[in-house]
């Protein structure tokens, strides 16, 4: 299976970058989730929980604002805002 | 020839002042050290940020400017805020004073063509020198250090796009120093507001170029760009910040390198004239015993 690797940035720094297996963001709509092969998506984020999955761990953050891109197994988060919980 | 004394107390206060700019060379390194870290941590976001938008002008989102009020270009200019970022403290040589001068320039060039100036004055120090020199500056922020914040750059920021975008304002401009390289930093003057339609990014070229893919886009382009625009410019002023703190910090590491290698310079050729003093003083005495025997015997 495809890896999809993700990369959380924040306009104050990287803070998260890596392999991981799902990703659960929080579009302006609603939630989204992305997993491998996945079509080239652009989306804004709302306010809510990004969730990241690598195996039996997830990783989470408050999120607020920003975008999404997912391009060729590669989430980009761009967040205006984020606090890990 | 100045006596002892006096040059002994010459070389201890020069000896003194050595100490306090070593010290502060010291602390503008580690300062430096770290804002360059910073700008290498921000770096990342605004390249992304300007690809997302590049990927948005492909796909036309921008076609419609005019629902946009933060893209509207005005036919003719005539208010303008003019952002300045200099330091909130001295000692670092001619930092402050070479972003001022583009400054002025800038104010006497708009002025000239009748635009009407507004100057947002980031820093103590160009505050300081403006009022001096009797410009009327609208707002001064003194909040920022060494370590800008985004929260920061977006909260004294907001307030001018919403201007903008409500026709009170035609056109923002910044005046900062640019971080080229680690070993160059030059004060620097970009248009921020309006945005010029498909002038071409003036950021880096993209490298991969995969502005023909196929995205989906969620709501809707349009709706992205609505919050992408502003996400921009707020970026493009907050790396202004950083990267004019680590500019200022290694102008003043700079600055305090030449007052020290000064210092010791001074102590030097002091030192030299404090022994030849203490020298022709002691020949003096011998000259005057051998005398003074002489006359005896």
């Amino acid at each position: 299976m495809a890896q999809l690797t993700c990369e959380v940035l924040t306009p104050e720094g990287t803070i998260y970058s890596g392999a991981v297996d799902l990703v659960v963001a929080p579009a302006a709509d609603g939630e989204v989730g992305i997993m491998a092969q996945h079509a080239p998506l652009i989306t804004a984020l709302g306010k809510g929980t990004l969730r990241v999955k690598t195996g039996n761990d997830t990783t989470k953050w408050i999120v607020e604002g920003g975008f999404m891109e997912v391009l060729n197994n590669k989430v980009s988060v761009l967040a205006e805002k984020a606090t890990s919980v | 020839m100045a006596n002892s004394r006096e040059l002994r107390n010459k070389i201890t206060s020069v000896k003194n002042t050595k100490k306090i700019t070593r010290t502060m060379e010291m602390i503008a390194t580690a300062k430096s050290v770290v804002c360059q870290k910073r700008i290498e941590a921000v770096q990342p976001y605004g390249n992304k940020v300007a690809e997302l938008l590049d990927d948005l002008k492909q796909a036309g989102a921008g076609d419609d400017a005019a629902s946009f009020p933060l893209l509207r270009v005005p036919a003719t200019i005539k208010r303008e805020a003019l952002w300045i970022i200099t330091a909130n403290r001295g000692l670092c040589g001619g930092y402050n004073a070479n972003t001022l001068k583009i400054a002025e320039n800038h104010i006497k060039e708009r002025r000239a063509q009748g635009v009407e100036v507004e100057i947002h004055m980031v820093g103590k120090k160009g505050a300081g020198r403006f009022r001096y020199l009797g410009y009327d500056v609208k707002q001064v922020y003194k909040q920022f250090e060494d370590k800008p914040t985004f929260d920061e750059a977006e909260a004294i920021f907001q307030p001018i796009l919403d201007r903008f975008a409500a026709d009170e304002l035609d056109a923002v401009t910044l005046v900062s120093t640019r971080y080229i390289t680690a070993a160059r930093q030059a004060p620097d003057k970009r248009s921020l507001l309006p945005v010029a339609p498909d002038a071409g990014d003036d950021g880096k070229e993209e490298e991969g170029g995969h502005g023909s893919t196929d995205f989906i886009f969620e709501p809707s382009p349009a709706a992205i760009l609505g919050t992408l625009v502003p996400l921009t410019l707020k970026m493009q002023l907050f790396q202004g910040l950083v990267e004019a703190a680590a500019s200022e910090q290694i102008a003043r590491r700079i600055a305090m390198k030449n007052a020290t290698d000064n210092a010791d310079e001074m102590i030097r050729n002091y030192t030299m004239v404090y022994n030849r003093t203490r020298q022709a003083g002691i020949t003096q005495e011998i000259l005057e015993i051998v005398a003074g025997v002489e006359a005896i015997s």
